[in-house]
């Protein structure tokens, strides 16, 4: 069990290290641009 | 309802708005099927011969199940049940004509379903949300500050929340493909969270009836139920499958 939590703070180390940004900012970024989108399309009707 | 939105015309050919959704929606499913497809190991050709087939399936299904819930209109004006370019289609009736087409393909080339509609599940998520921005079906009339305003009336912006509600779904597909736990879980997951958004989106939609549960909201409430069951059962009974990540 220890080394299994162990493995997961390894990745995570390794994800800051990268620079990629975390996954629920793409995600967050990506339903903001949805609605970004539908704004846009439906700003006069 | 307003008038579908029309974004351009060349010679007598219009190109609406819901019509590029949809085109756009279909593109980003087949991509996101072909991404599940090939971590599972499965032949691309093969999948985009089968999403061919689905959506003929869809169509088909889509639109018979509309007609029969429109039973009062269809009947005394036959061949327009041919008029699909008038608008008319059901997404469960295109669900299950998309599942009848995948069913019977997996029996034809011995596949397995479940791991099938695993992999075609979040695609058609997305799918559904890209498709709903376009879509020309406001909701009700409201104050609310988000509102938007459709030939002089403030109305909730359903389409919205649809497009919102089906991306949150996909991501939780997503996310859960990651850590699935045995085959059909993210097929089911999807079933029960779809049904659920969908009775609720109900209410928020025009839709004049005399039930106290539009016809929507009834199957709604079938398949979550089948579904969340399902899904319960498959996670006490079925052991953890090998190969699945």
């Amino acid at each position: 069990m220890r080394g299994c939590c162990g493995s997961g703070k390894n990745n995570n180390n390794d994800q800051e290290k990268s620079g990629a940004p975390a996954p629920w900012f793409l995600w967050f970024t990506a339903g903001l641009l949805i609605i970004a989108l539908y704004y846009l399309l439906n700003g006069s009707i | 309802m307003s008038a579908p939105r029309v974004l351009f015309n060349i010679g007598g050919f219009s190109l609406h708005l819901f019509g590029l959704m949809v085109a756009l929606g279909f593109l980003a499913g087949t991509y996101a099927a072909f991404r599940g497809a090939e971590k599972k190991g499965y032949d691309k050709e093969k999948v985009a011969d089968l999403l061919l087939y689905m959506l003929i399936g869809g169509v088909i299904g889509a639109r018979v199940l509309y007609v029969v819930q429109n039973l009062g209109y269809f009947l005394p004006n036959p061949l327009s049940i041919l008029s699909i370019h008038q608008g008319g289609l059901s997404f469960h009736g295109a669900f299950f004509g998309g599942a009848a087409v995948v069913f019977y393909y997996t029996r034809k080339h011995r596949l397995s379903f479940l791991e099938l509609a695993d992999i075609l599940a979040p695609g058609l998520v997305i799918g559904y949300a890209i498709g709903r921005i376009g879509c020309d079906i406001y909701g009700n009339v409201t104050n609310v500050p988000w509102a938007v305003t459709v030939e002089g009336i403030k109305r909730h912006p359903v389409q919205l929340y649809s497009a919102l509600a089906a991306y949150i779904i996909f991501v939780l597909l997503v996310e859960r493909s990651k850590k699935q736990h045995f085959n059909g879980e993210i097929f089911l997951l999807f079933v029960a969270s779809y049904s659920v958004y969908r009775f609720f989106i109900e209410f928020f939609r025009t839709a004049s009836t005399n039930l106290i549960f539009s016809p929507a909201q009834y199957l709604s409430i079938i398949t979550a139920a089948a579904g969340l069951l399902l899904l319960f059962l498959y996670k006490k009974y079925m052991p953890k499958q090998r190969g699945v990540q």
